[in-house]
């Protein structure tokens, strides 16, 4: 279900291609959709994660370790899309420093 | 192949080793469950069969899974005791079939199996940390 993260790459590499050609406008719309495509699968790692942790709470039948392991992805995704937000940030404040 | 496989393997190996750590628990609590000789059949010993996982997740493999459970084919000791109501009319019992010294082996077994693939997801954990880490100041 995590997968999706994995397009991440791919996509801020696609995009990166299509800048100079595309202009700024689409590049925008790539990457907004990059992160919004990210969000949507960290939220869907979370959502999973909290389903196991409320199925152990509740006397299901889902184990500990699906437990610790779906939050531990579901940690690893938040962390990997805020670092390509930080590091996208980064680079527009490193443009918008720029003297003219 | 998932962005996660090696904890993904890594959790089907800790289901695994939890089962079977459920059926050793099973074997040793049952070591007392006699049964009357060629009517009502003690307790025979289980054992967990692994089976490797079909469906691929990363281009290895995708872990293992619990192919099946047997029975095991050995007959229970009889022992004279005329006084157990399980008891056949030449007064012998069937005894439980469990090897208490092979069922504490396995469980050594099982036991480190557990945490050997709870620390494969640890270190999976420390290298997509550490892949976080890239070009980081």
């Amino acid at each position: 279900m995590i997968s999706p993260i994995g397009s991440v790459g791919a996509a801020q590499a696609a995009q990166q291609a299509a800048r100079p050609a595309a202009g700024a406008g689409a590049a925008g719309a790539d990457f907004a959709n990059m992160v919004s495509e990210g969000l949507e699968s960290v939220s869907a790692a979370e959502h999973a994660a909290n389903a196991a942790i409320e199925d152990v709470a509740t006397g299901g039948d889902t184990r500990i370790e699906d437990v610790m392991v779906a939050t531990t992805q579901a940690q690893l995704g938040l962390e990997l899309l805020s670092k390509v937000r930080d590091r996208a940030l980064d680079a527009y404040t490193e443009i918008m420093r720029m003297p003219l | 192949m998932g962005t996660f496989s090696a904890m993904d393997i890594a959790r089907t190996g800790m289901g695994f080793n939890r089962y079977w750590l459920d059926v050793i628990s099973h074997n040793i609590a049952n070591a007392n469950t006699s049964g009357t000789p060629g009517e009502d059949e003690a307790f025979s010993t289980r054992f967990v069969v692994a089976g490797t996982n079909g469906d691929q997740i990363a281009p290895t493999g995708s872990g293992v899974h619990v192919a099946g459970v047997e029975e095991s084919p050995v007959e229970g000791a009889l022992v004279y005791d005329p006084d157990n109501p399980e008891a056949n009319e030449d007064g012998l019992v069937e005894q439980a079939n469990v090897d208490m010294a092979g069922q504490m082996a396995d469980m050594m077994l099982a036991q480190r199996g557990y945490q050997m693939n709870a620390r494969s997801v640890t270190s999976a954990k420390e290298a997509y940390e550490a892949a976080l880490r890239i070009g980081e100041r």
